[in-house]
């Protein structure tokens, strides 16, 4: 082999090379993988870790310090977002293994119903049922990870619920059952059932008296008052009647956006003193002016054309659209007015002399702003005429808005040659552009002579051919500059797609359709209750509100006029509608405001049949009826949260009842004088139930609005090393008052030390031992006690560990006299020999509900 | 043998010359090369290491420490080890159990057995987060592992609040 052999070419040490590489680093990209592939794992671990000790720390808590969440954040790196409490329970951040972890807790409201866990709002009475979320969440590599344990925390002096509300809920006409009707009491949303498939509910509670009722879509709502006794089951039955309907209809919605072009005449060419002139008349349907343009330059609209043009005196246009430009006399259309621009700035048409609003600017540009469009001259003219759009071509004029964007076009053929833009289809004259003749823009879908001279002309189908009329000689209709004033609406855009609500709470809403030739909107909203409603037409940013829709009687139809069925009110808003009653179902007074929070103006409902309706941003609305400004303060607050409303649709049946109530304050000190924030408070009323759980602020104070008129028993939450001064106290709630509980003195209450740890400058990274007590240690180093059950009856000793990133926090009881004495340890290694250095601070005095930081050490 | 030779050319000196150019790069930045990548693989699987340590140990302590009696459980240190490193308590099933550190080793004593589950202790704490409370305890531990001949070290600091249950 060798004596035959040639040795290898640099050629095949290169690929040899190569392929070595390749396989090389290969290997390293796999190694690499698995590497992530384990870190990912342990940080998964890591998180689980976090969130079962924020579980542990939470389920050693007394069950009213686990306080509900009732102001949620969301971190919106997640879809669907992480909510989390962000006032009891903030974000923590973790750095653990080099991750940095940042941890959520929320705690909500919620009750078992038939099997089903159901979120309720923060405000509901005790459930004796807690639903505590943590979410850990990190990034890996930029890539938001999270992680999320639930749990449920009972109450473990739940009182027995022993009396029993059992029975079916029924169509009063047919009799038969409403499954999913759901049953409460007005006064504990957290006594509820959903009515099963044979509309059978119970209800387990308390004994005492209530307002039971169930709110069916479709249904009137039923409430009645009932007494029950402990030990007690009790039938109540519903049998509920259905909502009489009947059809809401329209026959002509329309929608008038912006201007439109409403004549067009490319040659008057009848003998007017030798001058041929050509011009296009707008009209202005919205009821605002517009500025077209000033001087030479245009504003709000630009006129633009495009034209086959050719032959003797004009350059091929080749399809390109140019701007036309004007010289403006002129500045406004006025609202619901013309404006009229011409080759001349006088000219007669029908004998009647008209003053045109811009001409077409005659410079070294031509008429057309960039590239200049050739002149079509009439040289018969004296002065010598230009003409846009030459006679025997097709053509195109637009109109657009500042930013170029069509508003409306017109085009025409001539001898089968196609304009390249129309609407839909182009308008067919058989000398190209009307020459002697008029193009008109309808003023409806079926005009007589007179509405040609009285009203606007702004019908626009989007089909050229169906929106203009033609005269076949002369020029018979009138022409208008901005000179000729207003001239009403009679039709617009047909609205087809715009969608009807009415806030009736049983109809669905329904969209408006296209009928007829010339084509024109309409609509039925079929099942719409008997009364009287509020109707909402909505087409993107345009509405149309109708706040007398009456139904008399089932069957009944209720015909929008023509006259009210322009959508002329700007919108960006979507609806919620519904009733705010007491809990008998009337409506209160003095009015209650209705606030969707941050998304939209507050509202009053009704006094005389309770019904509000708020416009709100789009989206996911949480709404708060009789909370904040004009509160009336004899009665409780009610929200619903997570509405949903949509850009111009109504959501409605979103009903508060509202029972009488009142308000319960109180003041919580750590000495009888000084305030203690942060500490819970309960409200339990006679059944045992907490009704409500204010925390202290930190002015110490604390108070609970909108509680039900009745007797409750006022505790402080406490752990059981603390002790409160008195324990309870007794208040009367009655309907508008303002009861004071008692000045709570809190005993034993805890406060926290914080502090670093560095060892040359930087945070220490591999953790010290941080002792605190009131006693001394002694010995080199100063010794800690041995720490077990018996020995530590006495001075109490506080431990912890520094965390990764060098800093420490422990939780003490308050103490002044003795004051603290803070140790902290590092050990070092000679060999396997640990060498511990000690270092202490004295004289850390810790006050109830403060943090003491600044306890540094450096090695 | 002389026919071959005679037959065929021979290197030219530039061909040499490409070759030993060739040659030489290899030697040199292969070598360092593969010096980097056996130490990115030292270092990685050290921490791998480590964090497996870590769970395993964690692991061990926090299902014992669960089942303790709460009145059983001690917390002291062995001799001239540093404080709080030894935690002693008494299962629900009667069994009584110690975690140690000795050194650089955190030992588990049961009965007269013992066990090392790590030789990498840089730092170990059994705290009581409040001695009023003595059912949860705090544990945490530091472990570290020398590699590149001593001049860089890969830490791990792992930390749990274990809630007794009896």
């Amino acid at each position: 082999m060798l004596t035959n052999g040639r040795g290898a070419t640099i050629t095949e040490l290169m690929v040899a090379t190569a392929v070595l590489s390749v396989s090389v680093v290969g290997l390293l990209g796999a190694f690499t993988g698995i590497q992530r592939v384990v870190q990912g794992s342990k940080t998964v671990t890591l998180a689980s870790t976090l969130a079962q000790e924020q579980m542990q720390i939470l389920k050693q808590k007394v069950y009213y310090q686990i306080l509900i969440t009732t102001n949620p954040a969301y971190d919106l790196n997640f879809s669907p977002s992480v909510e989390y409490d962000p006032g009891y329970f903030p974000a923590q951040t973790i750095l653990e293994g080099g991750v940095s972890y940042t941890r959520y807790t929320l705690v909500e409201v919620v009750k078992e119903d038939s099997g089903a866990i159901v979120h309720l709002p923060p405000g509901t009475p005790d459930t004796g049922m807690k639903l505590v979320t943590v979410t850990i969440a990190w990034k890996i590599a930029g890539e938001p990870k999270k992680l999320a344990v639930r749990t449920i925390v009972a109450n473990p002096d739940t009182v027995t619920a022993n009396a029993i509300f059992n029975g079916t809920v029924r169509n009063a006409t047919t009799l038969a059952p409403i499954s999913g009707a759901v049953v409460n009491v007005a006064e504990n949303l957290g006594w509820r059932d959903t009515a099963n498939g044979i509309g059978v509910y119970s209800i387990n509670l308390s004994p005492g008296s209530f307002t039971l009722g169930t709110v069916v879509p479709g249904y009137f709502p039923a409430h009645r008052s009932v007494s029950i006794a402990g030990g007690q089951t009790q039938t109540q039955d519903f049998d509920l009647v259905p909502m009489s309907s009947g059809t809401a209809t329209g026959t002509r919605l329309w929608i008038n956006p912006s201007p439109v072009i409403s004549q067009v005449v490319i040659s008057t060419v009848q003998a007017d003193t030798g001058v041929e002139a050509q011009f296009i008349e707008l009209y202005n349907p919205t009821a605002a002016a517009i500025v077209v343009g000033s001087g030479s330059t245009p504003a709000g609209l630009k006129l633009k054309i495009t034209s086959g043009c050719s032959g003797a005196g004009s350059v091929t246009c080749a399809g390109s659209v140019y701007g036309i430009k004007l010289d403006y006399a002129n500045t406004t259309i006025p609202a619901f007015g013309h404006y009229l621009i011409a080759n001349v700035s006088t000219f007669t048409v029908g004998g009647v002399v008209k003053t045109a609003d811009a001409v077409f600017a005659d410079d070294a540009a031509g008429y057309c702003s960039s590239p200049p469009l050739a002149a079509w001259w009439n040289p018969a003219a004296t002065p010598k005429l230009k003409k846009l759009a030459p006679n025997g071509h097709a053509a195109t004029f637009y109109l657009t808005d500042s930013s170029d964007q069509i508003l409306d076009a017109i085009g025409w053929d001539h001898g089968g040659t196609v304009s390249n833009y129309c609407e839909t289809s182009c308008l067919q004259f058989a000398a190209g552009g009307p020459v002697g003749q008029q193009f008109v823009r309808l003023p409806s879908t079926a005009p007589v002579a007179a509405d040609f001279a009285n009203n606007g002309r702004a019908y626009d189908s989007n089909a050229n051919r169906v929106d203009f009329t033609t005269t076949s000689a002369g020029l018979v209709y009138p022409v208008f500059s901005s000179a000729d004033g207003v001239k009403t609406l009679l039709s617009g855009k047909p609205a087809i797609g715009a969608i009807v609500s009415a806030n009736d709470g049983l109809s669905q809403s329904t969209q408006a359709y296209g009928v007829g030739s010339p084509p024109y909107a309409a609509f039925a909203l079929s099942q719409v209750a008997t009364g009287t409603w509020t109707m909402l037409v909505s087409s993107g940013s345009w509405t149309l509100e109708h706040d007398t829709v009456t139904i008399p009687a089932s069957g009944s139809v209720f015909t929008l006029a023509s006259t009210m069925s322009f959508l002329n009110t700007p919108n960006s808003d979507g609806f919620v509608s519904g009733t705010v009653a007491n809990v008998l179902g009337m409506a209160i007074s003095p009015a209650i405001p209705v606030d969707p929070g941050g998304a939209g103006a507050v509202k009053y409902a009704s006094v005389s049949n309770g019904r509000y309706l708020l416009r709100v941003t789009p989206g996911s609305v949480d709404i708060v009826a009789n909370s904040g400004i004009g509160a009336a303060a004899n009665y409780i607050s009610g929200s619903s949260l997570a509405v949903t409303a949509t850009l111009g649709g109504i959501k409605s049946g979103v009903d508060f009842l509202l029972s009488q109530g009142g308000r319960v304050s109180g003041f919580i000190t750590r000495d009888g004088v000084n305030p203690l924030p942060g500490v819970a408070v309960s409200l339990i009323d006679v059944n045992g139930y907490s009704r409500d759980q204010p925390v202290s602020g930190s002015d110490g104070r604390f108070t609970s609005l909108n509680v039900s008129t009745g007797v409750y028993s006022v505790e402080p939450a406490l752990d059981s090393l603390e002790s409160a001064s008195p324990a309870t106290a007794a208040v009367t709630v009655t309907s508008g008052g303002n009861a004071f509980s008692s000045t709570f003195t809190i005993a034993g209450a805890l406060g926290s030390i914080t502090g670093s740890v560095t060892l040359g400058g930087a945070p220490l990274r591999t953790g010290a031992l941080i002792v605190v007590t009131t006693a001394t240690l002694t010995g080199a180093p100063p010794a800690p006690p041995t720490l077990d059950a018996a020995a530590l009856t006495g001075s109490p000793y506080y431990l912890a560990s520094s965390q990764e990133d060098g800093t420490f926090r422990v939780d003490v009881r308050q103490s002044t006299a003795p004051a603290y004495r803070v140790y902290a340890y590092y050990t070092s290694y000679s060999g396997a020999v640990p060498v511990i250095s000690a270092q202490s601070l004295t004289g850390v005095q810790v006050l109830a509900g403060q943090t003491v930081s600044g306890n540094n050490f450096a090695w | 043998m002389v026919k071959n030779l005679r037959g065929r050319a021979g290197y030219s000196v530039t061909e040499l010359m490409i070759v030993v150019a060739i040659i030489g790069i290899l030697a040199s930045v292969g070598g360092r090369i593969l010096l980097q990548v056996n130490r990115y693989f030292i270092m990685t699987s050290a921490r791998t290491d480590l964090q497996r340590e870590a769970r395993a140990l964690m692991y061990v302590i926090n299902r014992n420490l669960r089942q303790a009696q709460a009145s059983s459980i001690t917390i002291d240190r062995s001799a001239s080890q540093p404080f709080c490193t030894r935690i002693t308590f008494t299962k629900v099933q009667g069994t009584t159990m110690t975690f140690y550190q000795s050194g650089n080793s955190l030992v588990q004593l049961v009965g007269t057995k013992t066990r090392t589950l790590s030789k990498n202790v840089k730092y170990l704490a059994f705290t009581f987060p409040r001695s009023d409370d003595l059912s949860i305890v705090s544990v945490s531990v530091t472990l570290e592992k020398g590699i590149f001949q001593g001049r860089t070290k890969s830490l791990h600091m792992a930390s749990e609040k274990v809630r007794v249950m009896n």
